[in-house]
């Protein structure tokens, strides 16, 4: 991993492990269904290779949605969740069993789900991140948005970014199989908080 | 005696043997990160005690236990797992575990953890 | 439940509730929104008031914000809204309702209170909604113009492999007279006359002009080439189009000067700019509003803050004491019923308690804010540093009243922070977020601003204070809110005032008035500038008139269409009687009375055709003054004007008119006239859909006009089959249409804004026998 030690690589690891166990929890109550969810990858690459490794995922005949939201303060920066939209609606349709005023056809329903897991795993992720170092990270609403590839290159160009943490998530409700792709971008002084914050965490875990 | 704790994450390991160690005296630890290894390791040390973690990669930690169960090992299992869905303890006990410990542990919890299955 | 007071100063909604969704503050922001009192919602189930609320939604995202310890979110574009507010435009309106984006925070965790901010989205979603649609309409009449263009030929030539055939005179006109005798002997092809767009050399690519009319009947395209006039060089561009006869070679070219229309359309592509440069705007606008929602946010972190620190008021007068639920958490002691000050000093370790009870006893006696230190034993036996901070409230004559903050110092880290936090909530609060303050004494002099109102204004501190607050010119300009008076007798009104470079500042303006310690009074102006918002709202007004004018050019198109028609009759008769004359000359059979019969019928079809031009300039006319009109005539020239190229789609208009005398009613005639052609040819296009059905079926468009007291109707009915009932109701919003993608969808609209808010009239549509009736009302003037 870039700039990570093997230490630190295996607490991150761990701290979103625990986070998604958490987040879990949180949307197997909301659905009323047993879930589980893998994180399959996990690496950091540098912002310079977002968008290559963004193509390499992404299946150029599906339409995807792309749920960017804003963190400030202690760590800094943006996630950006990649959907299909078939497991968009897939998802949609799981909550729609325990909800009955969500329809999967509805374009507006589907965005409502897709902001909802998409909110739940950011602040899952960066929540517990502030929760176990003790500081304070704010969220700023997320946005939905039809996927466009020019928008990731875009990201790149204000070079604000330094560091991107991909995550490769499935989320397995019901024999469902919902996959999205979870990319944490923070700027370079966030990047070296975050790596101070993991210190702290194995410390106070595995010390 | 022996202990043997199965988890895929390194970190999870040490920690989890730092706060057994404090805890339990003159008890040797078994360890993999291997959850195919899980098996024959339990076989040929015939542990006391096992710390099993549920999300691997290859193989669940539910199959591992459910395994376990099936031996004339006289084993005890304490499942740890950052999965704190309820319907999964249910599963987990379902199974035969005799403690489920959520993740991310501390002292207590695991203080907890032994004086349940000790006793 | 006491909540910081400036939740009520926000331009956004404020509530809080608890895990059962029973409301315990609601702002003032939400008052005037809901029409709901404070008074009234307090203490209620949310659910009581709001029974459309999605409650698995609320469940959820309350989970998610005691669970993960995170804001949850409500976007306005997925769900819409969480409260059903109806929206309060009256014109132009996109939305029924409010549309809303929520943040749900925690506001106390321990007792699950939860805070929803509540941001309104709906004029930046509408302008977005508008801006889109423009865009789409102006292609669609881009397209609609292109169209027309192509019924106009006036150069019409037949082809057979290379050889001109037949040719009328225009063509000899742009091509020359020896043209066609060249072409036909090889001499010259006759794609050397004749240049492309962007200087394509024509003759390297298609060889002959035959090849290059095959390519482009290929590729089925609307073709433009230009030809230079012989003498003065100057180039004519024309838009060709071409027919090939299926049982031979032959080939039919009409063509089209577009020299002027081209120009028309650079005026289309100006609007395009325009627009687009509009969108950008809109973007800027949209990037500050998230900007403002992130320092909204910083707002409710200080409010967060501000919950968790204990504070207790007291009444010097009587005593009396009320505890907020902070310090009952600091003294660890939730049960705590302390009735009186020293049940409060009973907490403090005994070497502080006769320091603080001398301080509050001053403070009592003389006014001042205090501070102190001192440590308290809580009920669970913990020993914690505190920092008391004292504010004064209130005379001496009505009884002053002391709020005592007590902050829990335990943790040095903490210590630093709460001090950190503590300066900056106190500027904060008086230089929170965009609300300017300025604070005046009895006299209206200005003695203490704060730097959002100096940023607003653009003045310098030195400017104001000591100065007049006659200097701002702040003057009431609408008096919605004026009637509004809070409970409390706070006014919250809409003022404007002046920029100190001149510009008209807008503001909503919240007057409280205080005594001071002093006995004098002194006002507080809170201030928000919503400049911007008026301005959007202004812009949209300009984008209204935009597209009416828009509308405009599409009705010239079709207008071109309707001159078209009327000539083809005088010409062709013209072209006969000059043929005759040509051939009588020819057998010189030409005498000079049956010329002199030829010219008279010549000059007959050239005052016909000139007649046409004169109307139709009239009704094109950049007439835009109100005035009072005949109703009559105006409706009969339109129908006169649009009869032939309906009867030529199969639609007969009558008129039937209860009018016994001269009507007249107040507007712009061409608006009307306007309006009048678009439910004239909404009726046509439904009753040409029937005709594609059956072909013999006879269309009918029947215009009823009557009188009675002082309002005059105009009812326009069809026999096109009416209008589905679901589509009824929305007929007269904005963007809709029932003609798939050849309506433009803003016809209806834009005649429901001229009858209705240009002519103080009404328009109404039902469905009524075999097709639809669209009925105007207007006042007779
Ligand atoms: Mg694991």
């Amino acid at each position: 991993m870039e700039n990570l030690s093997e230490l630190q690589t295996e607490a991150m690891g761990e701290l979103f492990n625990i986070a998604y166990g958490l987040a879990t929890s949180l949307i197997s109550d909301s659905i009323g269904m047993h879930s589980s969810m893998y994180v399959t990858e996990m690496e950091i690459i540098d912002i310079e290779n977002l968008a290559d490794t963004i193509a390499g995922v992404i299946d150029g005949d599906k339409e995807y949605y792309h749920v960017s939201q804003v963190f400030l303060n202690y760590l800094e920066g943006e996630t950006v969740m990649l959907m299909s939209r078939e497991s968009a609606a897939a998802l949609t349709e799981c909550y729609s069993r325990i909800d009955d005023m969500l329809d999967d056809s509805s374009e507006e329903d589907i965005k409502s789900c897709t902001l909802e897991i998409s909110n739940i795993i950011t602040s899952a992720l960066i929540g517990r991140i502030a929760d176990l170092t003790n500081t304070e990270i704010f969220f700023q609403p997320p946005e939905i948005k039809p996927y466009k590839t020019s928008e990731i290159h875009d990201l790149r160009r204000g070079s604000e970014f330094s560091q991107v943490i991909v995550i490769k998530v499935i989320i397995d409700i019901d024999s469902t199989e919902i996959k999205g792709h979870m990319y944490v971008l923070l700027k370079e002084q966030s990047f070296s908080r975050f790596k101070e914050a993991l210190d702290y965490f194995i410390e106070h875990y595995a010390g | 005696m022996k202990i043997l704790v199965v988890d895929d994450s390194g970190f999870a390991r040490r920690a989890l043997i730092k706060l057994i160690n404090e805890q339990l005296e003159g008890w040797a630890v078994i360890e993999t990160g291997e959850g195919k290894q899980a098996m024959p390791l339990f076989t040929e040390h015939r542990p006391e005690l096992v710390f099993l973690d549920l999300t691997m990669p290859e193989i669940r930690g539910e199959d591992i236990l459910a395994e376990i169960k099936k031996t004339d090992i006289p084993s005890k299992v304490i499942v740890v797992s950052a999965d704190i869905q309820q319907k999964t303890r249910e599963i987990v006990m379902g199974l035969g575990a005799d403690y489920m410990v959520n993740k991310p542990i501390n002292a207590e919890k695991i203080a907890e953890a032994l004086t349940a299955v000790m006793i | 439940m006491t909540a910081p007071n400036y939740l009520d100063h926000i331009l956004n909604g404020a509530m809080v509730l608890d895990e059962q969704c029973t409301v315990l503050f609601w702002n003032h922001w939400l008052e005037i929104q809901t029409g709901i009192k404070r008074g009234d919602i307090v203490g209620n189930s949310l659910y009581d008031f709001f029974p459309d609320i999605n409650k698995k939604l609320i469940e959820r995202k309350l989970r998610q914000v005691y669970a993960l310890n995170t804001p949850a979110f409500i976007n306005a574009e997925a769900e819409k809204y969480l409260l059903k507010i109806p929206s309060k435009k009256i014109s132009g309106k996109i939305y029924d309702y409010m549309l809303q984006n929520v943040v749900i925070s925690a506001y106390d965790k321990k007792e699950r209170y939860t805070l929803f901010m509540i941001y309104d989205q709906t004029s930046l979603l509408e302008a977005r909604v508008r801006l889109e649609t423009s865009t789409r309409l102006l292609e669609e009449q881009h397209s609609l113009l292109q169209n027309t263009l192509d019924f106009q030929a006036n150069v019409i030539f037949v082809m057979d492999d290379n050889k001109i055939v037949n040719y009328n005179n225009n063509f000899l006109e742009v091509f020359g007279y020896d043209s066609v005798e060249r072409v036909n002997s090889g001499e010259r092809d006759l794609l050397s006359y004749v240049s492309a767009e962007k200087n394509e050399n024509l003759n390297d690519i298609y060889g002959s002009f035959n090849n290059f009319i095959l390519d482009s009947l290929n590729r089925n395209r609307l073709n433009k080439i230009s030809v230079a006039d012989k003498n003065t060089g100057r180039e004519t561009t024309f838009l060709f189009s071409v027919r090939k006869m299926p049982e031979n070679s032959t080939i039919i070219v009409s063509m089209t000067d577009i020299t002027l229309l081209q120009n028309r359309e650079k005026v289309l592509q100006d609007i395009n700019l325009e627009l687009s440069r509009r969108y950008e705007d809109k973007n800027t606008e949209l990037k500050k509003l998230n900007f403002d929602l992130a320092r909204n946010r910083d707002q409710l972190r200080i409010a967060q803050e501000v919950a968790s620190i204990g504070s207790f008021e007291y009444s010097c007068a009587t005593g009396s004491i009320f505890l907020s639920h902070g310090l009952k958490i600091i003294f660890d002691n939730p049960d705590i019923a302390a009735l009186s000050l020293p049940d409060v000093l009973a907490y403090l370790k005994p070497e502080y308690r006769k320091a603080v009870s001398d301080k509050v006893a001053l403070a009592c006696r003389e006014g001042g804010d205090f501070s102190a230190y001192a440590e308290i034993v809580s009920k669970k036996g913990v020993e914690k540093p505190i920092g008391i901070h004292c504010r004064v409230f209130g005379s001496m004559d009505e009884g002053r009243r002391l709020t005592i903050t007590m902050n829990d110092l335990t943790n040095i880290k903490q210590l630093e922070n709460q001090i950190k936090d503590r300066e900056q909530l106190v500027s904060s609060l008086f230089d929170v977020a965009d609300i300017g303050f300025v604070i005046t004494d009895r006299s209206g002099v200005i003695f203490r601003v704060n730097s959002a109102f100096l940023s607003m204004t653009g003045y310098e501190s030195d400017d104001l204070i000591g100065a007049s607050l006659d200097k701002l010119h702040i003057e009431s300009y609408k008096s919605d809110y004026g009637q509004y008076e809070r409970d409390d007798k706070d006014a919250l009104s809409e003022v404007t005032l002046t920029h100190r470079n001149g510009a008209k500042l807008y503001a909503y303006m919240n007057v409280s008035t205080f005594k001071g310690q002093d006995e004098d009074e002194y006002r507080v102006l809170a201030l928000t500038d919503i400049t911007d918002r008026i301005n959007l709202l202004s812009e949209q007004k300009e984008q209204e008139q935009l597209l009416i004018q828009q509308s405009k050019m599409a009705a010239m198109g079709e207008m071109i269409g309707v001159i078209g028609h009327q000539w083809k009759q005088p010409l062709n008769s013209m072209s006969l009687i000059l043929d005759n004359i040509k051939s009588d000359v020819e057998d010189d059979m030409l005498d000079m009375e049956m010329l002199n019969i030829g010219i008279d019928r010549c000059l007959e079809q050239i005052h016909f055709m000139s007649e046409t031009i004169d109307d139709f300039r009239s009704f094109f006319s950049h007439e835009t003054v109100v005035s009072a009109f005949d109703l009559k005539s105006t409706v009969n020239n339109t129908v006169r004007l649009l009869s032939p190229l309906f009867e030529r789609h199969g639609t007969k208009i009558d008129i039937v008119s209860e009018l016994d005398k001269n009507v007249y009613v107040t507007g712009i005639a061409n608006e009307f006239k306007h309006t009048l052609m678009n439910l004239l040819s909404n009726s046509k296009d439904a009753i040409s859909s029937r005709i594609l059905n059956d072909t013999r079926f006879k269309g009918r468009i029947t215009i009823f006009m009557s009188v009675e007291d002082s309002s005059v109707f105009i009812t326009v009915c069809d026999n096109g089959g009416g209008i589905p009932e679901k589509v009824l109701s929305h007929i007269f919003k904005p963007y809709f249409t029932t003609k798939g993608d050849k309506g433009t969808g803003i016809g209806m609209y834009l005649a429901q804004i001229i009858i209705s808010k240009k002519m103080n009239g009404s328009i109404t549509a039902e469905n009524k026998g075999e097709g639809a009736c669209i009925r105007i009302t207007l006042p007779v003037s």
